[in-house]
């Protein structure tokens, strides 16, 4: 099983730290805040409380066989470029850190990171993208030129087929649809039950509850977007 | 005299609550056959009657949710739970649609 180590428990770290621990994997988490490694200790494998900037401090917690760690200590731009160092000089095999801004992501990749990644950045975006269009419910960038949408269907293609949406134009792909299918509980409740139909064939209908995740490129998007 | 008024009065109210029930019944019939908009429809005629109708506010909710209208089911969640604090229900999908 892969070790997992998230240095820094702050809302994003300890997040991670804990979907992790859900998903039964091994999770060793650090912060120099007792506070903050109390309130996760139970629910993750390992936990210390420990500065992590300090370099003999992090080599002593023998994270040689650490498969990937998280940096999250973003805000402190200093310790994560420190920690991210002496990481990559124990032989972490992979590093995976939280960055600020443009800059900071930069250094982060230059001392050693395998992969940056800009958590606030991010929701920013998707929060903007949902606000900005209220029936886009999620919103993802998978490259600089491609994303991963999840967007109410249109009324247009409402009880049409795939095959009949015409979507050829602009190159996007439907590459599954999330379905709230209307049951009765138990109790006599009305209730829905969420189904996901992945790889739907061209006979497949869309149905007025239906949600469809498409990829493609931001320009192909942004016309299915535009139709009502 | 005044016991014949408050039995009419009763009478009048068990039967209006009657009406109700049987539409949100009917609201219900639509919702599960995907017919959204006139289950909405129901909803709202049944708020119409009875302003604080829980059963009615709640299965809108579920309805505006099926459909993805996240700020419509939101409102009437929070009407249900500003009736019936308690209601499990409502604040589990209340909880869910601000997480979202």
């Amino acid at each position: 099983m892969r070790q997992f180590a998230v240095i820094g428990l702050g809302q994003f770290g300890s997040s991670v730290a804990l979907a992790l621990a859900e998903k039964g994997c091994d999770v060793l988490a650090i912060d120099s805040d007792q506070d903050r490694v109390d309130e996760i200790s139970e629910q993750v494998s390992q936990s210390v409380t420990v500065d992590a900037a300090d370099e003999k401090a992090l080599k002593s917690l023998g994270m040689k066989d650490i498969d990937v760690a998280i940096v999250s200590t973003g805000e402190d731009i200093e310790a994560s470029i420190s920690i991210v160092l002496i990481l990559k000089e124990i032989g972490v095999k992979e590093i995976i850190a939280k960055a600020v801004t443009p800059i900071h992501g930069t250094i982060l990749k230059k001392v050693g990171a395998d992969r940056v990644v800009f958590p606030e950045r991010d929701m920013g975006e998707r929060i903007a993208e949902s606000l900005a269009s209220p029936n886009v419910m999620d919103y993802s960038e998978i490259s600089d030129t491609h994303s991963i949408v999840e967007l109410v269907a249109p009324k247009k293609f409402w009880t049409k087929q795939l095959s009949d949406l015409k979507l050829e134009d602009t190159k996007v792909s439907i590459v599954a649809i999330k379905r709230k299918v209307p049951v009765i509980t138990a109790e006599g409740e009305t209730e829905f039950r969420e189904e996901i139909n992945i790889k739907p064939s061209p006979e497949d209908k869309i149905n007025r509850s239906d949600i469809l995740i498409m990829i493609g490129s931001f320009e192909g998007i942004q016309k299915v977007r535009g139709i009502q | 005299m005044n016991g014949d008024n408050s039995q009419g009065l009763e009478k009048k109210q068990a039967q209006r609550k009657k009406d109700i029930d049987t539409i949100i019944e009917v609201g219900k019939f639509y919702f599960l056959n995907q017919k959204f908009d006139e289950a909405i429809a129901e909803y709202k005629k049944a708020i119409a009657l009875d302003s604080k109708s829980i059963d009615a506010y709640y299965n809108l909710g579920i309805t505006l949710e099926a459909i993805s209208d996240q700020d419509g089911a939101r409102d009437a969640f929070a009407k249900v739970l500003e009736l019936d604090p308690a209601n499990k229900g409502a604040q589990e999908h209340y909880d869910r649609l601000v997480e979202d």
